[in-house]
């Protein structure tokens, strides 16, 4: 495996790893945050063990996102040392940001976790809006600072030089609102979705257990509206493609050929030899009309660049309809469950729905890692776009197989373990039925405690 | 002083907070490893309450140095990932291992003392010894000017460039003295912790006496090394203006350290050991200052544009207005808990009456209600005596019943920990709320009738 290939995937890895945490910190807290103030108006006690199971799975799977972050920041300069030394002083700025929030939300899940009997309940409620707000920013300036490498400004390059540097004007570029609204929707939708999924699984075998019925309303709460908006933002991000990054766009649509009136390529393969995308439906006029809201529109193809500054085309193209294809199923179903809960019908007793939603739950995350695919394979061979080559960024280091196998084996054991802790934690899950009323903490069941009296 | 200097400066104290903070968490560890004798258990569940709240918010700390790093002096950064790319990939598996065993080990959802909880205890104890030796084995390498020359390391070939720099007696000696000293900090502060539990208190007095006499010997051992290996930090600490009473000053702290050990001033040994550690980290910045990275990578060649370094300066405030209340904030949280002295009190509870009858949608289905026809039928009688056959299955209750209105209901609940009440009455147990005094709607009616719950501490 060439160096280049092993740091790539190494980093691939590492992203891909990390990503799934540092979503479930953006969202978790939210959820969290609910229940708890649900239980401070109502006095159930069902929502105050939900937010207390949140709460500790939060902890784990924060813990596992913060180590995971660790090794990403020393990444950037293990792996990518020619990268960090021209890009750090552009776009160091949102990761220091980033850093700063990050701290934030370590500081008040530490309120959180060990508070619940040592803050007041005003304080407690309010560390967890701090963890849910400091987790989305952390991941809104992780998300501006990739969005520079899309769409670099903010600086000047003179005879190799670096000048007029402007961190401010960096941050502030074309593809950060696009991509940053794109992806911290996506973190609620997929976390909200994997949540309500798995409740909704357990709800098919007991559609009266109170606890899953809460835990699902909650979960769709958060999960539901970002995925019917989530559409809308990623119709932004393709139209800020089409301008910007059209080569990207071109090869997320096997649109080989710039033309007028270019149809929405969906499935097939793609030859890039021959310039065709065999066994693909096509939509005549639909991507021009996605593109620009216009069905006469043109659209740039893949021969606007030279063939050596393609990306894959397969995989981004591959990528782009999985991510498409899992979005739009995740805001059907969305849009199924508002309309029957505006109808005021009973989600859990629903069994199509259920079944829709659990099938839904490892959905978001798999269109969060299409969709980075999409936009870092998309972007090769720069790592910013225009400006650097990727190649010209990797370090000097030989035998980067060996750090990659590792590190590819570590988060291995780390995800088998960590699902297994999960999963263990869901089957605890207390079973309570609805007609009951009342309410016991997990902790203070034992074996037979129903049979007594 | 210029602005690269302030930065510098910042960077080096989240370094230095890293190292009291982070650090002592990673002497936890250690101790951990090494818990000993009779108390061996307590120990452990010491050590790991000290850092379960804050360890996170610690960790931070390094990660807000890399990025402070590489935003303002990228070449440095650039060249430390190249040059130790495979000891910093080392310390990054200790962290990852240490950070998710000790999560596993405390949030695993098994009992205490099992042997899989034990496994990641024993995981997060060696990844905390293995991690501060590489980590100061990596400050050896910087202070040692092996990381020069244009980026190229000290000559030609694999070992000479990406080896020999941090894998030679000084790294090393740096990395031990590292290690003792974040479990010199680990112990001291782990008496106070232990405050309350004498003997508890005294297990760690004598392991901080011993670590300090053990951080004497690392000390030593760096010097001489030094003297061959690190010219620069050598003729720094001995021949610049400030040497002097900085040795005398960190021998104070030192001496002020053992001493108040000694007498069982837990309060000012945490202080002095804490000066003592950052007085020595402030003798290497000192000694390679102007370098980032001697013998010639200087903070004003390294340094990023000015525009950037304004930013991150205004920054820095900002997060510091934030950061240092809240941290402040959750220090004191934590350490609330430790007053909370264990006192039986007895809470009766006399509920208002339900707002309105409940009554559920459709009816009360005894278990799934798959037909609407079967779930009619088996809905329950209402009021007190009823008995319900659920389904039978070996994992669920067979029969439950639901208790008669007016009964009493005597509960034993641990103050602390809520999830861990016992109730005497099985009926109680279902009907175990946490009282919540002084709030008209605390109970639902369910939760209490004409019952009373008795609060017993454990």
């Amino acid at each position: 495996m060439p160096d280049l290939l092993a740091a790539r995937s190494q980093m691939g890895v590492s992203l891909a790893f990390h990503i799934v945490f540092a979503v479930i910190g953006i969202a978790m807290p939210v959820m969290m945050v609910v229940a708890e103030r649900r239980w401070r108006v109502t006095g159930h006690e069902i929502y105050l063990d939900l937010a207390k199971r949140w709460a500790r799975g939060t902890a784990i799977l924060f813990a596992v996102g913060a180590v995971s972050g660790t090794v990403l920041s020393f990444e950037l300069g293990l792996l990518w040392p020619g990268f960090m030394r021209f890009a750090g002083p552009i776009i160091g700025m949102p990761f220091s940001l980033e850093g700063f929030a990050f701290f934030t939300e370590a500081i008040f899940l530490g309120v959180y976790l060990y508070g619940w009997d040592r803050v007041s309940p005003r304080a407690h409620q309010w560390a967890g809006v701090a963890v849910a707000v400091s987790g989305a920013a952390s991941g809104i300036f992780v998300v501006i600072a990739n969005a520079w490498m899309n769409a670099p400004t903010g600086f000047e390059v003179v005879n190799g030089q670096v000048v007029n540097v402007h961190p401010i004007a960096a941050m502030a570029n074309a593809a950060a609102l696009p991509q940053t609204l794109h992806m911290t929707l996506a973190a609620y939708a997929a976390t909200g979705f994997a949540v309500a999924g798995i409740h909704a699984f357990l709800l098919l075998k007991d559609p009266a257990n109170a606890f899953h019925r809460r835990a699902l309303e909650i979960a769709l709460l958060v999960g539901a509206p970002a995925a019917v908006l989530q559409p809308l933002s990623g119709d932004l991000a393709a139209r800020h493609l089409a301008r910007h990054q059209p080569v990207k766009l071109a090869a997320a649509e096997a649109l080989f050929t710039t033309q007028r009136g270019a149809p929405l390529t969906i499935g097939g393969l793609p030859d890039v030899a021959t310039g065709e995308t065999r066994f693909a439906i096509k939509i005549p006029y639909a991507l021009s009309l996605l593109a620009f809201h216009d069905p006469q529109a043109e659209v740039k193809g893949l021969d606007a660049v030279p063939r050596d500054l393609w990306p894959k085309v397969s995989a981004v193209h591959f990528s782009f309809d999985l991510m498409v294809g899992l979005g739009s199923y995740l805001a059907l179903v969305a849009l199924w469950a508002g309309w029957l809960a505006w109808r005021r019908g009973d989600l859990a007793h629903n069994r199509w729905l259920m079944r829709a939603i659990a099938l839904a739950t490892p959905m978001g995350f798999i269109a969060i890692e299409a969709g980075w695919m999409v936009t870092e394979l998309g972007r090769q061979p720069w790592v910013i776009y225009g400006v650097m080559k990727t190649r010209d960024a990797v370090t000097p280091m030989p035998g980067l197989i060996v750090p990659f196998l590792t590190f590819t084996l570590l988060y291995c054991f780390l995800g088998v373990i960590v699902g297994w802790l999960l999963y263990r934690q869901i089957l605890r899950s207390p079973d309570v039925p609805e007609w009951r009323r009342f309410y016991m903490p997990a902790g203070s069941r034992e074996p037979g405690a129903g049979s007594g009296g | 002083m210029t602005l690269a200097d302030i930065l510098a400066g910042i960077i080096f104290v989240a370094l230095n907070a890293y190292a009291l903070l982070g650090g002592a968490d990673f002497g936890g560890g250690v101790w951990d490893l090494l818990a000993r004798g009779p108390r061996q258990e307590r120990q452990r569940e010491l050590i790991a309450d000290a850092i379960g709240p804050v360890w996170e918010a610690n960790h931070v700390w390094l990660i807000l140095a890399i990025v402070l790093l590489f935003t303002c002096f990228p070449p440095a950064f650039a060249r430390l990932g190249t040059l130790l790319h495979i000891p910093l990939s080392l310390v990054l598996i200790g962290i990852v291992l240490r950070g998710s065993a000790f999560t596993f080990w405390r949030y695993g959802g098994g009992a205490h003392g099992d042997r899989e909880q034990r496994r990641w205890g024993l995981l997060f104890a060696v990844a905390s010894l293995i991690t501060p030796l590489l980590l100061g084995a990596t400050v050896g390498a910087i202070a040692s000017g092996r990381l020069g020359e244009g980026g190229r390391g000290t000559g030609d070939g694999f070992y000479a460039t990406y080896v020999a720099s941090w894998l030679n007696p000084f790294a090393l000696a740096v990395g031990l003295f590292a290690l003792v000293a974040f479990a010199f900090l680990a112990a001291v502060y782990l008496t106070l912790e232990a405050e309350g539990e004498r003997e508890l208190a005294e297990d760690f007095r004598r392991r901080a006496l011993a670590a300090g006499a053990g951080l004497f010997v690392a000390a030593v051992l760096v010097l001489v090394l030094a003297l061959r290996y690190a010219p620069l930090v050598r003729d720094g600490l001995i021949f610049a203006a400030w040497a002097v009473p900085l040795h005398l000053l960190t021998a104070a702290a030192a001496i002020t350290a053992l001493v108040a050990l000694w007498y069982r001033r837990w309060r000012a040994a945490r202080l002095a050991a804490a000066v003592q550690v950052s007085l020595i980290l402030w003798g290497w910045a000192l000694g390679q200052h102007p370098y980032v990275l001697p013998p010639d990578l200087t903070i004003a060649a390294a340094a990023a544009p000015a525009a950037t370094l304004r930013l991150v300066l205004g920054a820095v405030a900002l997060g510091a207005v934030v950061l240092l209340p809240s941290l402040y904030y959750l220090l004191r949280a934590r350490t609330a808990a430790s007053v909370a002295s264990p006192a039986i009190s007895t809470v009766l509870r006399r509920p208002a009456a339900p707002a309105a009858i409940a009554t559920a949608l459709r009816d009360t289905p005894s278990r799934s209600a798959r037909k609407r026809t079967s779930s009619a039928l088996a809905a329950p009688s209402t009021g007190g005596a009823a008995t319900r056959i659920l389904i039978a299955s070996p994992c669920r209750p067979a029969t439950a019943v639901v208790r008669a209105r007016g009964a009493t209901c005597t509960t034993s609940v641990a103050i602390r920990a809520l999830p861990r009440r016992r109730a005497t009455c099985a009926r109680a147990r279902r009907a175990a709320a946490t009282p919540r005094a002084g709030s008209s709607r605390a109970f639902p009616w369910w939760a209490t009738d004409d019952g009373s719950a008795r609060r017993t501490s454990r």
